[in-house]
């Protein structure tokens, strides 16, 4: 479902090809779940033409993991607070039952880990990578095919995940450790629960990373209006929505004026406009995550207006890409 | 080059591919403290009883849809050239979402996701020598559908009864939303009985829709429950009690009552991606309502837990 207006809007991420920046957010959109649920013919259009340039699936980690306590999700001002608490069944469940199916989309894929020190990050990397080798053969054939996104910023868990993130030094040491295991597209998810996300977006690079995601949500607390208890079964939860989009934007320009590798930016992208802003700003990528759950073909038609819009501009997605940078569009 | 961005007015692309579907509004009223909304939806794919629809107002100020149960399904006219199905939903304006809805005008625009999750089994709900309908408050809304698919199911339930509780006479007068169903059932030679009671009193007998259980139920019944999760709680509880009550008496497995709960729960998707609506069931898992559910049956959902403070019995 490649948008076909004769602009070219083809994008790589290291070793990974994407006919188009839109992708999902992680934990946003299961394919194969919405595919069942939309029944035999939209389904099956749905699994064999993704709406997504990549697919990401949701966080696993090493261990199996039951997530939070609902209720899991409340909606605020244009956005909602989730906290569903990173629930898998660990990577080993996940090879066996899920990865097939996700290598037999027709479309590059972010696997996305998650994990609580940085030796679990390592650990599940190199079982991964072997996992693939054994499906996909040689070296080149797996790196064209699959990038790894490390999660070291889920608000929504106890033990420590978003620590991580916060902290230039633990980011360091967990991508140095995968990145001695992984040879593809290794991005790095960050919080943007910090002050300035820059250091961590360097110490990541330094250590390895080939590409930045920003951000995960923003930590927040909605109230139970009756009886004025935290209303989510984790306390407090994850913001997303276009609420946090100028939040979001923010450390999408400031981490792109900063690093030299690809960004995935995100963060409240529900339109046509957010998408042009987030590349303006240097992304590469674009991940829709919660605006996507009211229509699981939000991210084509998002790459379908945009190649509308720039051909209308005249302008090519490299001459966008960063241009906010630069003196913004009319100076093009 | 051109110093400005397309706008709507340049002309819309008319790349739509979109899992939306576009409903139009084709009957709205109100009923009591409910509404009974219909959309004519295009591209709407048959729907089975108990399944539900995510809904949005087509100008809408909240950022996610909501789900809502099908209540009625009408198919295509012949010789439609959209092939559109009118559905119907009952709603109570609870919320934002739900009072933008309620508020939708005649050719207004409806967001329409759906149907989704897994229904009623039409073939465990005929078995059985009766069967018997709880619904509490807008808590009705699965039922006139699945009463319909009941009335052209094979084999049909032997005998049906109503359960209907209220919060108080203008809710009650939901009661009507059941008026063409029954008298179809009835019509076909099933028995079919309509029991009301609410909160107040101001309607018929006064108390909660259990009570009303407590007295009715028989051994060979079958149950389908719909309402407040608190409510399904204690339906569950009744049905225990009943159990054990005429265990000693009646022999094994054929004085279990199978029951099954249509639940909701806070969902952002309704699809399955988000993991927002999971339910904690008997097993001690967490089920996704929107796909395992919305209808579980009583052991799946409850087992032998028992809720003796979910619902309070009310005094005379």
């Amino acid at each position: 479902m490649a948008p076909s207006l004769d602009v070219d809007l083809t994008v790589r991420l290291g070793p990974l090809f994407l006919a188009h920046p839109l992708i999902n957010a992680s934990g946003t959109l299961d394919l194969f779940e919405t595919a069942d649920s939309l029944g035999a013919g939209r389904g099956e259009q749905l699994l064999h033409h993704p709406p997504v340039a990549a697919y990401v699936p949701k966080t696993v980690t090493l261990g199996l993991r039951r997530g939070n306590s609902p209720p899991r999700v409340v909606e605020t001002p244009a956005g909602m607070l989730n906290s569903i608490g990173l629930p898998n069944a660990g990577l080993e469940a996940f090879i066996d039952r899920d990865l097939d199916r996700i290598l037999a989309l027709p479309r590059p894929v972010i696997f996305n880990l998650g994990g609580f020190a940085p030796e679990e990050f390592a650990l599940g990397a190199e079982r991964l990578r072997l996992a693939l080798e054994q499906r996909l053969g040689s070296p080149q054939t797996v790196w064209e095919k699959a990038g790894l996104e490390l999660n070291v910023s889920c608000p929504n868990v106890r033990s420590g995940c978003m620590q991580i993130g916060a902290s230039a030094d633990e980011t360091e040491a967990t991508v140095r450790g995968v990145a001695a295991v992984w040879e593809g597209l290794l991005a790095v998810k960050l919080t943007p629960n910090v002050t300035d996300a820059v250091p961590v977006a360097q110490a990541a690079v330094e250590a390895g990373a080939t590409a930045i995601s920003l951000v995960n949500t923003f930590k927040g607390l909605v109230l139970d209006r009756l009886t004025l208890n935290p209303y989510l079964g984790g306390t407090t939860g994850g913001l997303s929505g276009p609420a946090i989009k100028p939040l979001a934007l923010r450390f999408c320009w400031e981490v792109a004026a900063a690093v030299e590798v690809p960004i995935i930016g995100m963060g409240g992208v529900a339109s046509v406009e957010d998408v042009i802003d987030y590349l303006a700003v240097g992304a590469s990528a674009v991940a829709v995550g919660a605006s996507a759950f009211r229509d699981p073909w939000l991210y084509a038609r998002l790459a379908r207006g945009l190649g509308s819009q720039l051909a209308h501009r005249g302008l090519s997605l490299d001459e966008l890409t960063g241009c906010a940078h630069r003196g913004g569009a009319l100076g093009l | 080059m051109t110093f400005r961005w397309l706008t709507p007015a340049d002309g819309v692309d008319d790349y739509r591919p979109s899992a939306r579907l576009q409903g139009k509004v084709s009957h709205s009223e109100r009923i009591g403290s409910m509404y009974l909304l219909r959309l004519r939806i295009p591209g709407w794919q048959t729907a089975g009883a108990g399944q539900f629809a995510m809904l949005q107002a087509g100008a809408s100020s909240c950022f996610l849809p909501r789900a809502f149960s099908i209540h009625e399904e009408m198919l295509p006219a012949p010789g439609d050239p959209e092939q559109a199905y009118e559905v119907g939903f009952l709603l109570a304006p609870v919320g934002p979402g739900t009072e933008e809805l309620s508020e939708l005008q005649v050719g207004d625009a409806a967001g329409v996701l759906g149907p989704l999750g897994t229904g009623f089994d039409l073939e465990l709900l005929s078995g059985g020598s009766r069967l018997v309908v709880v619904a509490g408050g807008v808590g009705a809304a699965p039922f006139p559908l699945l009463l319909e698919r009941l009335a052209a199911a094979s084999p049909r339930p032997r005998e049906i009864l109503l359960l209907l509780g209220f919060r108080d006479g203008v809710q009650a007068e939901a009661v009507h939303v059941f008026s063409e169903p029954v008298t179809r059932l009835r019509r076909l030679g099933i028995p079919t009985h309509v029991e009301l009671i609410s909160e107040a009193g101001d309607t018929g007998r006064s108390g909660l829709v259990t009570e009303l259980l407590r007295e009715e139920l028989s051994a060979g019944d079958r149950l389908v429950v719909c309402g407040a999760h608190a409510m399904c709680e204690a339906v569950w509880d009744v049905c225990l009690d009943f159990l054990e009550q005429t265990e000693p008496v009646a022999e094994g497995a054929g004085n279990a009552i199978p029951a099954w709960f249509s639940l909701e729960a806070g969902m952002a998707c309704g699809t399955g991606s988000c993991q927002g609506c999971v339910i904690e069931i008997a097993d001690g898992s967490l089920a996704k309502v929107c796909r395992q559910g919305p209808v579980f049956s009583g052991a799946e959902a409850f087992g032998h837990r028992r809720h003796p403070c979910a619902l309070p019995e009310k005094e005379g």
